[in-house]
């Protein structure tokens, strides 16, 4: 299963949400404003540290890099353009966006 | 001629793409243009906003705030402080506010938004 986040740590308990319920086949993309979750040294990234250590974690780089916050992610976390997305989409099926 | 309408305060409050903050601030220079003293305080995640790419569309609009006679750029200090940023990072420059300073600059202004 894929899991989508579009929103940051401060718009809403998505993410919170979202790792509560979360399986450990599971797999979690960050997107749009979910970008800002992976940014190292903050709360959730540290959360998705320790998840993107034992599960794959994922950004869309595109997203990431119009926000200005490429270089200040977690190491941990795998990077993937549009191509890669639908890839996931397809592989990971079904989707959740939260 | 200008006249001097009142303080407006503008709060960004979360990350917007290009379109969506180009309409933000087409009110913010509307404003400024009718004779508002006009100041922008960011807070929360609306801090990445300054913290954009500096080449690019987003950092060429933000950039272009003190041309339109936008008076103050206002930052909160703990937003950026939780977002590990620091105002070297910005784009602009701009005044950094401790929480009970942000409560004096909401009194000094007549509207905010």
């Amino acid at each position: 299963m894929l899991h989508i986040i579009r929103d940051s740590f401060s718009e809403s308990a998505r993410l919170k949400n979202c790792l509560a319920v979360y399986a450990p086949q599971d797999v979690l993309l960050l997107i749009e404003n979910g970008v800002f979750c992976a940014l190292s040294a903050t709360e959730s990234g540290s959360q998705l540290e320790d998840l993107a250590n034992k599960q794959q974690v994922f950004i869309l780089t595109p997203h990431a890099l119009e926000r200005g916050i490429l270089d200040r992610l977690i190491d941990e976390i795998q990077l993937i353009d549009f191509l890669g997305f639908v890839d996931l989409v397809v592989e990971q099926y079904p989707v959740l966006q939260w | 001629m200008k006249t001097s309408n009142g303080n407006l305060l503008f709060i960004v409050k979360h990350f917007k793409g290009l379109a969506q903050i180009r309409e933000s601030f087409d009110i913010v220079l509307a404003a400024s243009s009718l004779g508002f003293n006009v100041s922008l305080l960011f807070i929360d995640d609306g801090v990445f906003q300054l913290a954009c790419p500096k080449e690019g569309d987003l950092s060429a609009l933000l950039t272009a705030l003190p041309f339109y006679d936008v008076q103050k750029i206002y930052v909160a200090k703990e937003s950026l402080e939780e977002r590990r940023l620091k105002p070297q990072d910005l784009i602009l420059s701009v005044t950094c506010l401790l929480p009970n300073e942000m409560t004096k600059l909401f009194l000094d202004h007549n509207l905010v938004f």
